[in-house]
């Protein structure tokens, strides 16, 4: 592979070398691919809507601002169709995007504390695949709007202005629906894990 | 689908909210603002928990990619363009036929031109009006949304600037005398500034600028109207008034009409923006709607209530009769 930055191969393409798009599709066949799994919860619907996303790729090349880092613009895309497929499935209602960050309407609220739910962030002495079972349970019941800056921040290491970019949100937002995100995914693994546990202990058979 | 999921997703499914502890909120930021480092270490207990907590992502059960996601990817693109170039194909007997063209034809071109002009106008018009319509749903809901985010990271609290009332002797949130709120003589929606300071919104969803004015300044004009409260302590997002009553509309057209005469406008209209014929509103779930009137059925006492004035506004009664009577009195302002 070449050392070319990301931004430099797809202006290449543009220009005409067309080798520099596999090239530029093999850089992120691990991390979009991965991005869109969890994101979407299933490997084949992660496949369907890389595939969509390179083509945008393919098709918007010419709108590419070259001043711009390309990783935040491929997520956008990626984010959009991923959001897209789930519209098409109806697998989550179109709405979910608009929940309202904290519209309590007198439901429960619950102050999460890191460090004092610290312990529930241990493997709690579960078994490799019992963890992984239970790490896609709580992610895939994650609002979609939750799931997806999560991963974009923690998974994609994308900074806060990255993301305001990427989601087309501004900045205060980015931070309040991250907040809220890490805070709800603290309180739903504590959650799965003590239920993993009591069930554990009710039927100590299952456990080695 | 399974059911469980279509509950995950429904806004309206009662479930816990959770939110972090202001010192969780800062060590994330601190951590992931700028980016998660690769090797980013842990400076203290509270983010090496963060870390840790994020860690559990990584066991996430999402295996290799597929072997050849790449060459099918590259496949399907080239599929894409190969049937972009079909669509753009003319074949060669059809542009033979389009150099045919005789007189009789150019009437019928001519004719055909007269009548998409004169559907097309008022299709034009009328595809202009849902244009206003779609985008003051589009404003509403993006204020909405950073008003609910707002209200999260502050206590369930609406967005109020106290320094607005300084030149009416600074009442204090705790009791605030309603005379204080008559919009009429108050900038309203100026409380929602904040939320563009706190850079939740830019700036152009607020306001739109004007051009010179009489006195030779350039200024802006407001594009929302906000909900007027009661009681500023108790202006919040949840707990005071009902999901379904309203958190923002169109501007007010009784208020532009005094701003600008002196004199109120019929109270029954719908907003300017709109040719005065709708209005578009959003309440405390973030739905947005579109009414032919402001007048409400109110149901805690069976009457009407119009968003634009308070309950008890007498059309002839001047200006002075803007300020809701109590919390269920709807009464947007700008």
């Amino acid at each position: 592979m070449s050392a070319r930055t990301d931004e430099e191969l797809l202006v290449a393409y543009r220009n005409g070398e067309a080798s520099a798009f596999p090239e530029l599709v093999e850089r992120y066949q691990t991390d979009l691919s991965q991005f869109l799994t969890r994101f979407l919860g299933s490997r084949a619907s992660a496949d369907d809507v890389f595939q969509d996303a390179f083509l945008q790729v393919h098709l918007s090349a010419e709108s590419f601002d070259a001043s711009r880092r390309f990783k935040p613009w491929l997520y956008t895309i990626a984010a959009n169709k991923a959001r897209d497929f789930h519209r098409r499935q109806k697998r989550r209602a179109a709405v979910s995007l608009s929940t309202p960050v904290g519209a309590t309407d007198g439901r429960e609220t619950s102050l999460v504390d890191l460090i004092s739910d610290g312990e529930a962030t241990v493997d709690a002495g579960l078994l490799e695949t019992e963890q992984q079972t239970l790490v896609k349970e709580v992610v895939d019941s994650l609002p979609a709007h939750y799931r997806e800056i999560l991963l974009l921040s923690y998974f994609q290491r994308l900074s806060y202005n990255q993301i305001a970019d990427s989601l087309q949100i501004p900045l205060g937002t980015v931070k309040s629906r991250l907040h809220a995100a890490v805070a709800h995914f603290s309180d739903s693994w504590r959650s799965a894990v003590s239920r993993h546990q009591r069930a554990s202990d009710q039927n100590p058979s299952t456990n080695p | 689908m399974s059911h469980a999921e279509d509950e995950r997703s429904d806004p309206s499914t009662p479930q816990r909210i959770s939110r972090l502890s202001e010192a969780d909120k800062a060590a994330c930021d601190r951590l992931l603002e700028d980016g998660l480092a690769p090797d980013a270490a842990p400076r203290n207990e509270r983010e090496a928990a963060l870390l840790n907590l994020l860690e559990v992502i990584d066991r996430y059960p999402d295996g290799e990619p597929r072997s050849d996601l790449v060459a099918s990817t590259l496949a399907r693109i080239d599929d894409e363009e190969a049937k972009r170039q079909r669509d753009w194909t003319v074949s060669p007997d059809v542009a033979e036929k389009a150099r045919l063209i005789r007189l009789p034809d150019s009437f019928a071109i001519a004719a055909a031109l007269l009548l998409a002009v004169s559907i097309g106008v008022p299709l034009y018009n009328q595809l202009d009006s849902r244009q206003e319509i779609a985008s003051s749903q589009m404003r509403q809901q993006a204020i909405g949304q950073a008003i609910a985010g707002f209200a999260s990271d502050n206590g369930d609290a609406l967005p109020i600037d106290l320094d607005l009332f300084g030149s009416d002797g600074a009442p204090t949130p705790a009791n605030t005398p309603a005379g204080h709120l008559n919009p009429v003589h108050h900038p309203w929606s100026s409380h929602l500034g904040v939320l563009v300071s706190e850079e939740r919104i830019p700036e152009g969803m607020l306001y739109t600028k004007i051009e010179a004015q009489a006195n030779g300044e350039r200024g802006q004009r407001s594009l929302v109207a906000y909900r007027v409260p009661f009681q500023i302590s108790a202006h919040r997002f949840a707990g005071t008034y009902k999901p379904g009553s309203f958190l923002l509309g169109d501007c007010n057209p009784v208020i532009e009409a005094i701003r600008q005469n002196g004199q109120p406008c019929d109270s029954g209209v719908g907003a300017n923006n709109h040719g005065r014929t709708r209005l578009v509103v959003i309440n405390f779930r973030l739905e947005t709607s579109i009414l032919r009137s402001p007048w409400l059925e109110n149901d805690s006492s069976s009457t009407e209530d119009n968003i634009w004035v308070a309950h008890d506004y007498a059309h002839d009664a001047a200006t002075e009769t803007l300020t809701p009577e109590d919390h269920h009195d709807t009464v947007l302002a700008h």
